[in-house]
C-alpha cells in the first residue's frame, strides 16, 4: 500500500446514464397557463422532450485519454455536462472521484466590469480553486497571458483576443486531476498559440484523466488512447488506439 | 450531486459568494463616482421631505414619528431589494448554472451579501437620525445581532424559495414585484399600527409587520417586545421545510430550467 501514497487516483464511472431534455414553450413557462390548465383538464401540460443521451456506459480509469466523436447533436456536450456535474441523472449511476475541471468555455463567468486580477479570482473560483491556490498562481497566470500592464485595467478595454488569452491562462492553471474539454482550444495570435499549445498538452500530462470532445478525428487520434463514437445519444463503437 | 469534489469543498463557495457580492458593488461604483450612495442620498431627500408632512397626517410628533419612520423604510428597502434580487438569482445567473456545477446557495448568498451591503449604506441615515433624535442611547448590539441574523435567514429561505419558482415560471417576479408593493403599503412602514383601531388581524396576518418589527427594536426604536422575535422564528421553521421540499423536487431539473 505504501507505493500509492502520493499515486494520484482519479476515475469515472457511467452506468446506464440517460438523460432527456424537456422541452419548455413559451406557454408552459407562465404559472398563469400552468393553473389554467391543472384546473380546466386537470392535468400537467404534457411535457415533451429531447433525448440527448441514452443508456451511456463509460469505464474510465486513471491514465485514460478520452476523445469523443460524433456529429452536431450527438450528445458529446451533453455527456461532458453530465461528467462535469452540471447535469445531473434521474437514471442510472453517475460517479466522478477527482478534482475536475472542464473547460466548456473559457470566457463564461468573465465580469467585463472587474480588472484582469478580479477576473482571476473570479473564474478561479468558479473552477472551484482556493483563494490561497489563486493568490499563489496570480503572477504566473497574468506572465502567462501576456498582458503586463492591461492586468489593471476592466476588461471591457481588451481587445477580444486578450480577453480570450487571459481566460485561456486561468483555466489552464487550474491544475486539475481530470480535464474536460469540448473541443481543443485555440486562442490569440500565432505566437500565443504554440505558447497555449505546449501549455495545454503539458496540463493535459500532468492530468490524470482527459475527455475531450471534437469533430477532428486526427487530433483526437494523436492525443487519445480511446475514442468513443457517439451517434443520436449512443455509443456506437469504443475505438482503441495503441 | 455526484461529484466528490464539490462535496468537499463547499466553505470554499461561501468566500466565492462573498467576492462576487462584493464585485457586484463595486461594479456600481465603477461608471459613477457615488455609486450606492446615490440611492441613500435619494432615499434621505425622499424621508426628509416627506417627515414633517406625514408626522401631521398621522398626528404624531416629528421627533417621535422620524425615527420611526427612517428606521422602518430603510429596513423595508433592504427587505423588500433582498426579495426581488434573490427570486431574480437564478434567472440572472442562467450563463453560470450552464457552464459551473455550483450549489445554487452561491447564488442566494452572493445576492444576499450584496444586499447586506447596500444596507451598510444606507445606514448612515439611521445614524445620523438617531444621533440626532437622541434615540441611539436605546441601541442594543445583542438585540441588533439576533434581529439582523434572523431578518437574513428569514430573507435567505423565501428568497431562494421563489428563485427556483421564478425560473422555473417565468412571470413570477412580475407577480413578486407586485405583492411587495402591496405589502409596502399594508405593513407598518409609514404608518404607526398604534393607529390601527379595527380590522387588526390585517396587520397580524401580514408576515413583514414582524419582520419590520424586529428591525425597529434591533435597531433600538419602540418597545422591545419578543413577540415578532418568536413569530420570525416560527417563519423561518416552516420556510425551512418548505425550502427543503421546493429543493427536493427541483434541484435535479434547475439546470434545464436554466
Amino acid at each position: 500500500m505504501i507505493f500509492l501514497i502520493g499515486l494520484k487516483m482519479a476515475s469515472v464511472y457511467l452506468q446506464n446514464v440517460s438523460l432527456s431534455y424537456p422541452i419548455y414553450g413559451a406557454s408552459s413557462r407562465s404559472i398563469k397557463n400552468f393553473l389554467i390548465n391543472k384546473v380546466a383538464t386537470n392535468h400537467f401540460i404534457s411535457k415533451d422532450s429531447i433525448i440527448a443521451l441514452n443508456s451511456i456506459n463509460l469505464d474510465i480509469k486513471s491514465g485514460d485519454r478520452i476523445g469523443l466523436f460524433g456529429p452536431n447533436g450527438s450528445g458529446k456536450s451533453t455527456l461532458l455536462k453530465v461528467i462535469s456535474g452540471i447535469y445531473k441523472t434521474k437514471n442510472g449511476i453517475c460517479s466522478v472521484d477527482g478534482r475536475t475541471t472542464s473547460l466548456l468555455s473559457i470566457s463564461s463567468g468573465m465580469d467585463f466590469n472587474g480588472t484582469g486580477i478580479d477576473n482571476i479570482f473570479s473564474r478561479g473560483f468558479l473552477l472551484g480553486m482556493s483563494y490561497a491556490e489563486i493568490s499563489s498562481l496570480k503572477d504566473k497566470i497574468i506572465e502567462f497571458s501576456g498582458l503586463g500592464n492591461f492586468i489593471n485595467l476592466p476588461i471591457r478595454m481588451y481587445s477580444s483576443g486578450m480577453q480570450m488569452r487571459l481566460g485561456f491562462a486561468i483555466s489552464v492553471f487550474s491544475n486539475p486531476e481530470i480535464l474536460i474539454m469540448d473541443e481543443w482550444l485555440s486562442v490569440g495570435d500565432e505566437e500565443f498559440s504554440v505558447k497555449a499549445n505546449n501549455k495545454l498538452n503539458s496540463m493535459i500530462n500532468d492530468s490524470n484523466i482527459l475527455i475531450i470532445a471534437s469533430h477532428n478525428l486526427d487530433l483526437l487520434k494523436n492525443i487519445c488512447n480511446n475514442i468513443v463514437h457517439l451517434s443520436n445519444g449512443s455509443i456506437t463503437n469504443i475505438e482503441k488506439i495503441i | 450531486m455526484n461529484n466528490i469534489f464539490y462535496k468537499k469543498f463547499i466553505p470554499r463557495f461561501f468566500l466565492a459568494s462573498l467576492w462576487f457580492g462584493f464585485c457586484d458593488i463595486k461594479n456600481r461604483y465603477i461608471r459613477s463616482f457615488l455609486g450606492p450612495l446615490w440611492i441613500t442620498i435619494a432615499t434621505s431627500i425622499m424621508l426628509l421631505a416627506m417627515g414633517p408632512i406625514y408626522s401631521q397626517i398621522f398626528g404624531s410628533i416629528l421627533s417621535d414619528y422620524y425615527p420611526f419612520l427612517c428606521v422602518g423604510y430603510v429596513g423595508w428597502l433592504f427587505i423588500s431589494q433582498s426579495i426581488s434580487e434573490l427570486s431574480n438569482s437564478l434567472v440572472n445567473s442562467e450563463d453560470l448554472i450552464k457552464q459551473f456545477p455550483l450549489p445554487m446557495h452561491f447564488y442566494y448568498l452572493r445576492a444576499l451579501i450584496r444586499n447586506n451591503i447596500v444596507l451598510l449604506h444606507n445606514f448612515i441615515i439611521i445614524l445620523i437620525v438617531l444621533i440626532y433624535t437622541g434615540d441611539y442611547k436605546n441601541f442594543n448590539p445583542v438585540y441588533f445581532a439576533i434581529a439582523l441574523i434572523l431578518i437574513n435567514i428569514f430573507l435567505y429561505y423565501i428568497g431562494s424559495i421563489l428563485s427556483i419558482i421564478c425560473l422555473r415560471f417565468r412571470d413570477v417576479p412580475q407577480l413578486v414585484a407586485c405583492i411587495l408593493q402591496i405589502l409596502f403599503f399594508i405593513t407598518p412602514i409609514l404608518w404607526s399600527p398604534a393607529n390601527i383601531l379595527t380590522h387588526r388581524y390585517i396587520l397580524y396576518l401580514n408576515p413583514m409587520y414582524y419582520v419590520i418589527e424586529v428591525f425597529r427594536i434591533g435597531i433600538g426604536v419602540g418597545n422591545i417586545e419578543y413577540f415578532p422575535f418568536l413569530v420570525l422564528g416560527i417563519f423561518i421553521f416552516i420556510l425551512f421545510f418548505i425550502f427543503r421540499i421546493v429543493y427536493y423536487f427541483s434541484n435535479n431539473d434547475i439546470p434545464y430550467w436554466a
